[in-house]
């Protein structure tokens, strides 16, 4: 199991109660229309942050895809 | 049928070398039409030669400006286009069969221009009249270019036409013979950008029912998931239809007459239209993102669509074809007066395909958005369009039309701009002047902005003074035609121009702005007219500002 050092930044806040949200919400969606129901949620979300904030988010997301895809089982 | 299709008779070549042309002109579409008018506007007689025996088919560049409309004002067909053609300024954006966004092109009150729809075929028709009246420009159809040369004073035409075939030598040629064309291929010169690969079959239709003027863009229509359709009103009860092929469609078999009308059918019925209509033309297009390096090359200069492509959306096509036009004209008729340095004529490049880049950048966000060319961008306008139905913050992905003319900020013509100066940003050097409304009879001030260098100085309002028409002209050494004309710094233009009292703007014939000051010189005046114009330094030597005086 991979550990890492605790930091002194804030971690990011992704509470309890939006990930069983989250994961509810794309069960409650047919498969098919899963892509494109993710796909509003971050339209929606972008919309409501700073102009640009979305760019920093993609690259965080894409970076934590290609450095775990030798990890996922 | 809106419009007669008449054989043009055959200009004989004797009566074409006879003239001995300094500029030819390679096309007559709008844009080579609007070239040859623009140059007999400034004393510069020239010959068209165009291969087809008539005017073009079909609507094609249906769309235009209210720049478009203000140079075909200049050029003398702008009433007629009005009186023939369709204002709108309405558009509306479906997804599936839902109104997801309404736009509405209003016309500023200082302006007399919105967008204007008038088929090509009409457009040529009036342009031609215009030039047969004029008498200056001789159009010739039936006269096929085979090959430009470059020689040490001019360019060589090789023609070909029924009559025989001919060679022609010319000071300057004008290269208007669109996508196709010779010149290109002549000087071995060819387009960089894009071509995206979905493609759109063009109908015209003749149709009666009552439909509001304006335009119709449709994504993903019942019959047409994930495609997109645009529609245009124009006149003479015709209706322009795009519709986005799928993917795995061949653009030959769409274009069969029973795919034809089974789509026509399904929009008639999405639109809850009974289908009576006539099909009057098919084609196909593909939409293209493209421009040459360079618009002058030695000799040959490049306008219109043998310049650029431009994707259709937003009707920007032949809009940059008029404005390359208008660009052109006077800076080349003050080349051949030898009036200018030929290094004007960089300056057209410089600006026009500096418009042409900047238009393609925001066409490319639109072009994408329409016909969405990966999944990811599919899925994306998916999202986008269904959370339109109920959400507004998506609206300004969907109105091509609303952006503002460009402005030729980095022109090497433009006047130097003093921080002392304390202007605002509106209506800087490069920027289109605006038009203002002179009171009940003196008309507009585009009426008085013509084929000329323009002084325009605001005055005191005080002392009731009124706009002057060619008063006294300035003459400066170097012959360069120039007007002077004054208004009271009150109304409109105390915000368009940022005007006070001694506020003084140098317009140039393509009501662009060379510069502009506070009380200024004559001598800066001068040295800015100089400038803009391109005068070599030994012709402007003479301006001192005792010469430069008006007379009375």
């Amino acid at each position: 199991m991979n550990t890492h050092p605790p930091t002194d930044a804030a971690p990011p806040r992704f509470s309890e109660n939006d990930f069983e949200r989250l994961a509810a919400a794309i069960d409650a969606t047919a498969p098919a229309q899963r892509a494109l129901f993710l796909t509003k949620l971050v339209i929606l979300m972008a919309a409501a942050m700073p102009q640009g904030a979305l760019a920093g988010q993609i690259a965080r997301a894409h970076k934590n895809l290609e450095s775990i895809a030798g990890d996922t089982p | 049928m809106y419009f007669s299709w008449n054989e043009m008779p055959l200009v004989k070549p004797e009566a074409v070398t006879a003239r001995a042309p300094r500029v030819v002109i390679v096309g007559a579409g709008p844009v080579g039409l609007a070239t040859a008018l623009g140059l007999a506007r400034h004393g510069i007689a020239s010959v068209v030669l165009e291969q087809r025996d008539t005017f073009s088919k079909g609507s094609r560049a249906l769309a235009m400006t209210r720049r478009s409309m203000q140079i075909l004002d200049q050029l003398g067909v702008g009433d007629r286009v009005l009186e023939l053609g369709l204002r709108w300024s309405a558009g509306w954006t479906f997804y599936g069969s839902r109104l997801v966004h309404s736009m509405n092109l209003q016309t500023p009150p200082n302006e007399k221009h919105g967008q204007t729809n008038l088929q090509q075929c009409w457009m040529e028709q009036l342009l031609l009249d215009a030039i047969q009246s004029d008498g200056q420009a001789l159009v010739c159809y039936r006269h096929a270019v085979t090959q430009i040369r470059q020689t040490p004073n001019g360019a060589s035409l090789d023609i070909s036409t029924p009559a025989g075939d001919y060679t022609l030598h010319a000071d300057y040629v004008v290269a208007a013979d669109g996508p196709r064309g010779i010149g290109r291929k002549s000087l071995g010169i060819d387009y960089q950008g894009t071509s995206y690969s979905q493609r759109f079959v063009i109908n015209d239709i003749l149709c009666k029912h009552e439909l509001a003027d304006g335009r119709r863009l449709f994504f993903s229509p019942p019959y047409l998931p994930g495609k997109t359709v645009l529609m245009h009103k124009a006149p003479f009860d015709m209706w322009r239809l795009d519709f986005q092929l799928m993917d795995d469609q061949d653009a030959e078999a769409e274009m069969q007459p029973d795919k034809v009308h089974q789509r026509i059918r399904a929009h008639f019925a999405l639109m809850n239209i009974a289908p009576d209509y006539e099909l009057v033309l098919t084609s196909v297009y593909r939409a293209n993102a493209l421009s040459l390096p360079t618009y002058n090359l030695g000799r040959v200069l490049f306008a219109g669509d043998a310049a650029h492509q431009v994707p259709i959306f937003g009707g920007r096509g032949v809009n940059h074809g008029y404005e390359d036009a208008h660009n052109l004209a006077w800076k080349l008729a003050a080349v051949c007066k030898g009036l200018s340095s030929p290094r004007l004529l960089d300056a057209y490049t410089q600006e026009r395909r500096g418009a042409l880049l900047d238009t393609l950048s925001e066409l490319t966000r639109t072009t994408i958005f329409i016909t969405t060319p990966s999944p990811g961008m599919a899925l994306v306008r998916e999202a986008v369009l269904s959370l339109s139905l109920e959400e507004n913050f998506v609206a300004n992905l969907f109105d091509p039309y609303t952006s503002a003319p460009f402005d030729c900020i980095d022109s090497p013509l433009n006047a130097t701009q003093q921080a002392t100066e304390d202007f605002g940003p509106r209506c800087r050097p490069g920027a289109l002047v605006p038009d203002l409304a002179l009171g009940d009879a003196s008309g507009r001030l585009y009426d008085l902005l013509g084929p000329h260098f323009t002084v325009l100085r605001f005055g005191d309002p005080s002392t009731d003074r009124m706009p002057q028409a060619q008063a006294a002209p300035l003459r400066p050494a170097s012959g360069i035609a120039v007007h002077e004309l004054t208004l009271p710094a009150a109304g409109d233009a105390l915000a368009l121009y940022d005007a006070r009292p001694g506020t003084c703007y140098l317009i140039r014939p393509d009501q662009r702005v060379a510069g502009r000051w506070r009380n200024p010189s004559t001598g800066t005046l001068a040295a800015a007219l100089a400038h803009a114009a391109s005068v070599p330094a030994a012709a402007h030597a003479g301006d001192s500002p005792k010469n430069m005086e008006a007379t009375a």
